[in-house]
């Protein structure tokens, strides 16, 4: 038997065979003897959870599926789902007076790619490449009275009148830091990273990924006003008749009355605001106030401001955490993948996938693996990913 | 928000699971594989499936095992030969992998091989029960349904395993009994 001060870590207790059949096959005088154990050394609770984590997945339960063959069993379900899918609908023609229903079976959360142009489609496949590269992650700054606070993961800031500003970052970690009343406060928030804003009014803000918001600490005097100096983001907005609200970004000022929008001002690409709920104006610099109604998007670009109706969902699922596409061009799908995981595409070497388009949602998760793999899968692209890089090619079956 | 209901996401949560437990059940992989497909295939195309299901992990492995046991029954020829006992009973041998354990490599050989050894002193079943409910965390019921046994035949299993380790190691639980370890703190 070994003496305690043996273990010092998660390593040590998987040494000792006691701990193990513990942990497998407890029996009330192991259970005994390790409880007592844990509570009289709280410092290893840490090693405690590593170690059965370990055995729980890599010791006991590795896959030994390898990155290919899971792509290709996936491909072979979606072929075999297709092809089910073609004989229910020959079905369905067959006897026409069936309900409609049983086409809609197998279109949960997937994503149609089509060629833009037949024409496109067939021509020289060796230049059907896309090229992603994986960039290297930033923390996400809070810059206040000359201070930097570093957070590696997205954080919620709620500001309070009392001058403090709460952070939580993945909702787990609450700090709680001071912030200076005069000055102006910014949050910048790298590709591939989210945050969120509550101001002392209640306006919440949800930044997308390679955004920088300035915001003062508390709203003095009779208006209210902050600043995207560059990215996107939704608001939702106060309502308050005395105090107006006003988003600055770049030369264009929006004046707010109650209400839900998101901004776009990235570089590179024209600035332009969708209206949600409520009414604002616009007005660029020196020229003359534009007003919005709910569901128009208006865009800035040489000059001029363009309005059209939209889909107002496709311009803010993103802060609920997926993407929703409408014939959208695939050059755009995937610059707004790249900006949410923080890869860049090249699209030099193509000149044919990014002529497709898409429609559908996709889920934004934690795993770039499962987006890829969407994205690809219903393209009928695949994808390769090697170290940084990620190769998009066509499917050529 | 993260929504299990689209099937690629499922896919890329349970694969990994699948696949092993298959192996674990000593198919061998391309068998493991076909029974993965047509499982999906089914779920994805069977109407309403994906969004009725409450606990899809669950669903996946109790229809991987009847796929299996399916395959199994038609297709003995399909098992690696060694797998195949006597009985004709399905095996499961876990892989037990220490490898990346941040320690010389003899102690990993060592972990492992007690590891292995307390693993071999069981039966495939209560090797079964203990991998549904330790790694994959399914209780009682579950296991049961899994086994296709009772719950009471499930709990006998284990109490059995719990007994046959404690026959085997009764040296270590009688120095426990008698002499309460003292600590140094």
């Amino acid at each position: 038997m070994k003496t305690d001060d043996i273990y010092t870590s998660y390593t040590d207790l998987l040494k000792d065979r006691q701990f193990i059949q513990w942990q497998l096959m407890p029996d009330e005088a192991l259970n005994d003897y390790w409880v007592r154990f844990f509570k009289q050394h709280p410092e290893l609770e840490e090693e405690l959870q590593k170690a059965i984590t370990y055995l729980r997945t890599k010791g006991l339960n590795e896959s030994p599926l390898t990155q290919n063959e899971r792509i290709a069993l996936f491909k072979r379900i979606q072929k075999s789902v297709r092809r089910k899918k073609k004989v229910a609908q020959r079905r369905l023609i067959l006897y026409a007076s069936t309900s409609a229903a049983a086409i809609a079976l197998l279109v949960i959360g997937i994503m149609l790619f089509s060629p833009l142009r037949e024409s496109v489609l067939h021509s020289d496949s060796d230049r059907e490449l896309i090229v992603g590269e994986l960039l290297n992650n930033q923390d996400i700054q809070f810059i206040t009275s000359g201070e930097t606070l570093l957070f590696q993961d997205d954080v919620d800031v709620t500001l309070n009148k009392e001058g403090t500003a709460e952070i939580m970052q993945g909702n787990r970690e609450s700090s709680k830091i001071k912030i200076t009343q005069d000055e102006l406060n910014s949050l910048v928030v790298p590709y591939g990273k989210r945050s969120t804003v509550t101001l002392t009014d209640g306006s919440k803000i949800w930044l997308n990924s390679g955004s920088v918001l300035e915001f003062p600490a508390r709203f003095v005097g009779n208006s209210r006003g902050i600043r995207l100096a560059s990215g996107e983001m939704y608001i939702e907005v106060t309502h308050d008749e005395e105090k107006p609200f006003h988003v600055q970004t770049g030369n264009l000022n929006i004046r707010v009355h109650g209400t839900k929008f998101n901004i776009t001002n990235y570089s590179g690409s024209p600035q332009s605001v969708v209206l949600v709920e409520g009414s604002i104006s616009l007005q660029m610099k020196g020229n003359k106030e534009l007003f919005i109604k709910p569901s128009e998007k208006a865009t800035y670009s040489e000059g001029v401001f363009n309005t059209e109706m939209v889909d107002v969902a496709q311009f803010i699922s993103w802060k609920d955490g997926y993407f929703s596409f409408d014939k959208t061009p695939m050059t755009e799908v995937l610059q707004q993948i790249g900006k949410y995981y923080n890869l860049s595409f090249d699209f030099n070497n193509d000149i044919n996938l990014q002529k497709r388009s898409c429609t559908g949602k996709i889920y934004l998760s934690d795993n770039l693996d499962n987006v890829m793999t969407t994205v690809t899968l219903l393209t009928s692209t695949k994808y390769e990913k090697q170290e940084n890089k990620i190769y998009i090619t066509n499917d050529h079956d | 928000m993260k929504k299990e209901k689209d099937i690629a996401s499922i896919y890329n949560l349970y694969v990994d699971d699948l696949f092993t437990y298959g192996c674990y059940l000593g198919f061998e992989r391309e068998t493991v594989k076909d029974a993965i497909h047509d499982v999906f295939v089914k779920v994805t195309t069977d109407t309403g499936k994906l969004v009725d299901i409450t606990n899809m992990k669950f669903y996946l492995f109790r229809s991987l095992k009847n796929r299996l046991l399916d395959i199994h029954k038609n297709q003995k020829e399909h098992m690696k030969l060694e797998n195949i006992d006597s009985a004709g009973k399905i095996p499961f041998q876990m892989e037990v992998n220490m490898e990346e354990l941040l320690i010389e490599k003899e102690e990993q050989i060592k972990i492992k091989t007690e590891v292995e050894q307390l693993l071999g002193s069981l039966t495939d079943r209560q090797r079964e029960i203990i991998y549904l409910r330790y790694v994959q965390g399914y209780d009682y019921a579950q296991i049961a349904e899994l086994l296709q046994i009772s719950v009471h035949g499930c709990r006998k299993l284990v109490s059995k395993a719990i007994l046959s380790l404690r026959e085997k190691y009764a040296l270590f639980l009688l120095l426990l009994s008698s002499y309460p370890p003292c600590f140094n703190s």
